[in-house]
This record gives structure tokens, sequence and C-alpha cells, in this order.
């Protein structure tokens, strides 16, 4: 499945508003392309990215293409598999 | 090991980027892994555009997350108009009170006239709150103005704009040719298997029994396929062989003689090849890791 742009905005909006943060939709779009661009930018400068509370992506640069890995922390795998059980 | 990247460095370029504070950007990157991780757990496989393709897959009694990095980034900008328009506007309040009695005639005025008048107002700031917003609204005016001047139609650009379709169009009937040749020379997007026969594989001491069934060295370069219908009975199971070993696949798909392999422990009943939907999920897996590949 692909994950809706819009739909995802929307949710984040929602719940950030929950918590008091008000911001337009413009702004959670914004913050949606700058925050996937600019992860993208710094795991091509070879820097590994930790995600509080899910995870690391680091990239291996290999020719004729690069690879990107994630390493969930364990306690996501933990969630995730109480979740589906 | 790579250098860690500071999460406050990350929120401060987005924070620059978008122009706003750093404390909302921490919230909302926290609540966008919130909301994959939500997506994972319900749909089990999902893609973010510039992020990459997350699966679940189930690994013994247990499940783990399959990871398949974007090779391109987000199509997609940063769109601040939103800002200088806010800008603008608090700007125009003001000056509309200042105002008050001035003639409601001089919204017919011609644009032109009124930007100069917005300009020459707004290099004389007050304080320096002002002072931001004039720039903000140069800054805007600026931009709009150019805007303006490129949409000026002149019989360059009308000829420049034609040869643009024309491409555009050119492009798309080759493309549209090139997907009729692929379809109709009976090719899909799967990896080719190279034809290979009594290959053998001489078996390692495996020390991970928990991830992995087997360490094996080919004693010849070997497909993914070869190897997941050896060792799973099926070849459409190569994804998972592609993901324990990426680092020595090469763009054919092929391993090559005498690399240490690993064959994941997955439990090959995870997918009944009878049930079509399921068996289109693992090759849309497949075609997915061969594009991003390719």
């Amino acid at each position: 499945m692909i994950m809706d742009e819009s739909k995802l905005c929307d949710n984040i909006r929602n719940n950030l508003k929950a918590k008091g943060i008000d911001i337009s939709e413009k702004d959670v779009h914004n913050l949606y392309v700058s925050t996937l661009s600019n992860m993208y930018a710094i795991l091509d400068e070879g820097q590994t990215i930790e995600v509080p509370d899910f995870g690391s992506f680091w990239r291996k640069k290999t020719e004729p293409t690069s690879v990107t890995f994630f390493k969930p922390i364990e306690r996501l795998l933990e969630r995730i598999n109480t979740k589906r059980k | 090991m790579n250098k860690q990247t500071d999460q406050l460095e990350l929120n401060r370029i987005i924070a620059q980027q978008t122009l706003l504070d750093e404390s909302v950007v921490e919230a909302f990157i926290s609540q966008l892994f919130i909301e994959i991780e939500k997506s994972i757990i319900v749909d089990s496989h999902i893609k973010v555009d510039g992020l990459g393709i997350f699966r679940i897959i189930k690994s013994g009694d247990s499940h783990r997350i399959l990871y398949l990095g974007s090779n391109t980034p987000i199509d997609n900008s940063i769109d601040l108009s939103h800002i200088s328009r806010e800008a603008e506007n608090r700007y125009s309040d003001t000056r509309g009170t200042d105002t008050e009695l001035e003639p409601t005639s001089s919204l017919e005025e011609n644009i032109m006239t009124e930007e100069k008048e917005v300009e020459s107002k707004v290099s004389i700031p007050q304080d320096p709150q002002d002072e931001a917003d004039a720039i903000v609204i140069r800054n805007f005016l600026d931009s709009e103005r150019n805007t303006n001047r490129n949409r000026v139609v002149t019989p360059t650009n009308h000829r420049k704009s034609n040869l643009v379709k024309t491409c555009i169009i050119t492009l798309i009937i080759l493309a549209v040719l090139g997907i009729g040749y692929i379809i109709l020379s009976g090719s899909s997007i799967k990896p080719k298997e190279k034809v290979m026969n009594n290959i053998t594989f001489k078996e390692m001491d495996n020390t991970d029994t928990i991830n992995y069934s087997r360490i094996i060295i080919p004693e010849s370069d070997v497909s993914l396929q070869y190897i997941a219908r050896t060792y799973y009975g099926n070849d459409i199971y190569w994804p998972y062989i592609f993901e324990a070993n990426k680092n020595i696949v090469n763009n054919q798909f092929i391993i090559q003689a005498g690399s240490i392999t690993k064959i994941p422990k997955i439990a090959v009943d995870l997918v009944d090849l009878h049930n079509g939907n399921e068996a289109s999920t693992v090759q849309a897996l497949g075609d997915e890791i061969y594009k991003s590949i390719r």
C-alpha cells in the first residue's frame, strides 16, 4: 500500500492539534517534504539517522546502486509482535 | 561506523526551511513515525515516498521488518507563499488602520502603482518587526513580479513552448512504443535467471541459527532464484535471499562463486501460493526490489 500523503498529513495535523500545536495544512505539507528530503540528503552524505522510538537508517554506497538499511529498535518489534498476535 | 546525525541538527535544518519552530518540527517527526508504525501494523506492507518500503514478514515465531530504502528523493517542493502572504496581509491590516479615511478608489489603481506604493512604505520601517515584514513583502513582490515577467508571451517563448510540447509528445509516444514492445515480446520485469545446472553449495558452520537456517558458499555463480528454489522449494522467495545478502548481490541478481551466502529462516508456509492475492504481493515485493536496483 502506498501511503497517501494528504491523508497522512491530515492525521498528523489532527494529532498535533490535540497536543496543542495548531499548524496549517501547508505547514504540515512543508514539514513532510522537508523531513523526507533532508533525511534522504543526510543518508546520502553517509550519516546515520536515529529516529527516537523507531529505529536507525543508514546508507551504504556501492556500485552501481546504493542500499539503505533500517534497524528497528527492540521495542518497535515487541510492539509489532504484540499487536499482531 | 558512520557519523551519527544529531537529531537537533536535523530539526534545526527543517525549522529553517519551513520557517517553523524547532519544537513543532520535533513533534511532527515523532508523529510522522507513529503514523508509519500504525500503518505497518495494519497493512503489513507500506511504501513511503522518499523513504522506502516497509514490510512485515513472519520469521519463525515472531515478525520482522523487511525494509527496502528508496533510491530517489521525494518529488515535491516546499511552498512558503502562504507565509509571505500572511506577512503582507498583516502589513496591509496595519496600513488600513492607519489610513481609514482614505478613499476606496485606491483599490482600482494599477497593480504596479500599488506595488511601488507598498515598496516605498516598506522601505522606511519604524521598528525591527516592521523591517522584517518589509523584507518578506519585498521578496514576495519581487518573486511575483519575476513570475509575471516570465509569463509574458513573446513569439520566441511561444516557439519554445511548442518545441517543449513536441518533445514531450515524442517522449510519450516512444514510451508507449517501448511498453508495447515489452508486452509483445513477452518480457516481464522479473530478473532473468541464468541457466544453471547442478550447482553445488558448500555448507559452512551456522553461527546464527536463530536468524539463518544455513550458511552456504556456491561453487559457481548462481542466481537468487536458483538458491530460493533449492532451499525454499520455490523461486518466488528470492527477495528474502536478496534481503539477507544485499552486500554480495550484483545488479544481475547473481551471487558470485565463493561468496558467503546466508539463507534466512522464514516460514515457507507464510505465503499460500494458490492464493492469488498473496502470491501477487510477494511478486510485487520482488518487482519493487528489481525496479529499485535497475
